[in-house]
């Protein structure tokens, strides 16, 4: 496993989705995380949600309902899935920005991303949620991404990355502090999973992938289910 | 009046869509009104807002003027804008 690490604790934050839209001021970390996915199959985003906004989706999904949901084609895998509110929706409609997808287009090289879909989930300690090994290929699905929503600093809960026929791990991601992101490669020869969440606080969490259709004006239009 | 700091918008194309994170509301506003939002969110006050849109849509002021305050009115009741005019 590499120990490449890009510098991206720094006080400003490569790239930030706020209420004035995508903000980008650091072009040279940038080219480190570029650097980083190649290598690893992931980079960081720190403080990608703007702090003030966190506030408000952190406060709109604890008015939330949460559901149990069973991944019944990925092993049963069980989590805690929030009913679609405010707080969903007002990610969704910050990721899915264009400059946004352009830099992760970027720094990713992937094919051209037209949407983001997900969903807020939770996973509490010892409630036995788990997720087992899968690599999410399909759907039009091009790059993972799970931003931190938790309240609290959580323990476990890691993402790990491995190569799909040795089973060799090559990268495991902690992502403690709210607020920051982290982006991650989807491919055949790939899997992940998020180990089990330790300690006493739980994961809250909005994961999903950037996605090559459908368009993102078709999503934010679109009826809740 | 400034718009909401909990309501987000975003260009697509013609509209201007709106969402408010307060109440869980999407909001799509075409045209005229669209600019009308766009000029307020990036921080003009009412008055300029009208003077740019004066500028540049063929509308005499009076019309301009009745159809402004019903936007605003509208911005208010949706709690869309905050603040004293």
């Amino acid at each position: 496993m590499s120990n490449f690490v890009a510098p991206t604790d720094s006080a400003t934050p490569p790239v930030q989705l706020t209420r004035q839209g995508t903000i980008c001021e650091s072009i040279e970390t940038l080219a480190l995380l570029r650097l980083q996915f190649q290598q690893q199959h992931y980079f960081r985003l720190p403080h990608l949600i703007e702090p003030a906004l966190l506030d408000v989706v952190q406060k709109q999904i604890d008015h939330g309902e949460f559901y149990e949901r069973v991944h019944t084609r990925i092993d049963s895998n069980k989590e805690l899935c929030l009913r679609e509110n405010a707080a969903s929706a007002a990610l969704l409609f910050l990721i899915n920005d264009e400059k946004f997808f352009e830099i992760i287009q970027q720094l990713t090289a992937c094919e051209t991303i037209r949407c983001f879909d997900g969903r807020i989930y939770r996973a509490n300690p010892g409630n036995g949620h788990h997720d087992s090994w899968h690599n999410d290929i399909g759907d039009d699905r091009l790059v993972g991404m799970s931003i931190n929503l938790s309240r609290e600093e959580y323990s476990g809960g890691v993402l790990q990355l491995r190569e799909r026929e040795s089973g060799e791990t090559v990268s495991e991601i902690e992502n403690v502090r709210a607020g920051d992101a982290v982006v991650f490669r989807l491919a055949r020869s790939l899997q992940h999973r998020i180990s089990e969440v330790t300690g006493e606080a739980p994961k809250t969490a909005f994961a999903g992938w950037f996605k090559a259709q459908p368009h993102f004006s078709q999503l934010l239009k679109q009826p809740r289910s | 009046m400034k718009p909401n700091p909990n309501v987000l918008s975003k260009r697509l194309g013609e509209e201007m869509v709106l969402f408010n994170l307060d109440t869980d509301h999407f909001y799509e506003l075409n045209g005229s009104a669209a600019r009308f939002w766009e000029l307020l969110n990036a921080g003009s006050d009412d008055a300029a807002v009208r003077q740019q849109m004066l500028a540049e849509f063929e509308v005499d002021p009076e019309q301009l003027a009745s159809e402004a305050e019903a936007l605003m009115a509208s911005f208010r009741q949706e709690g869309l804008v905050t603040g004293d005019e």
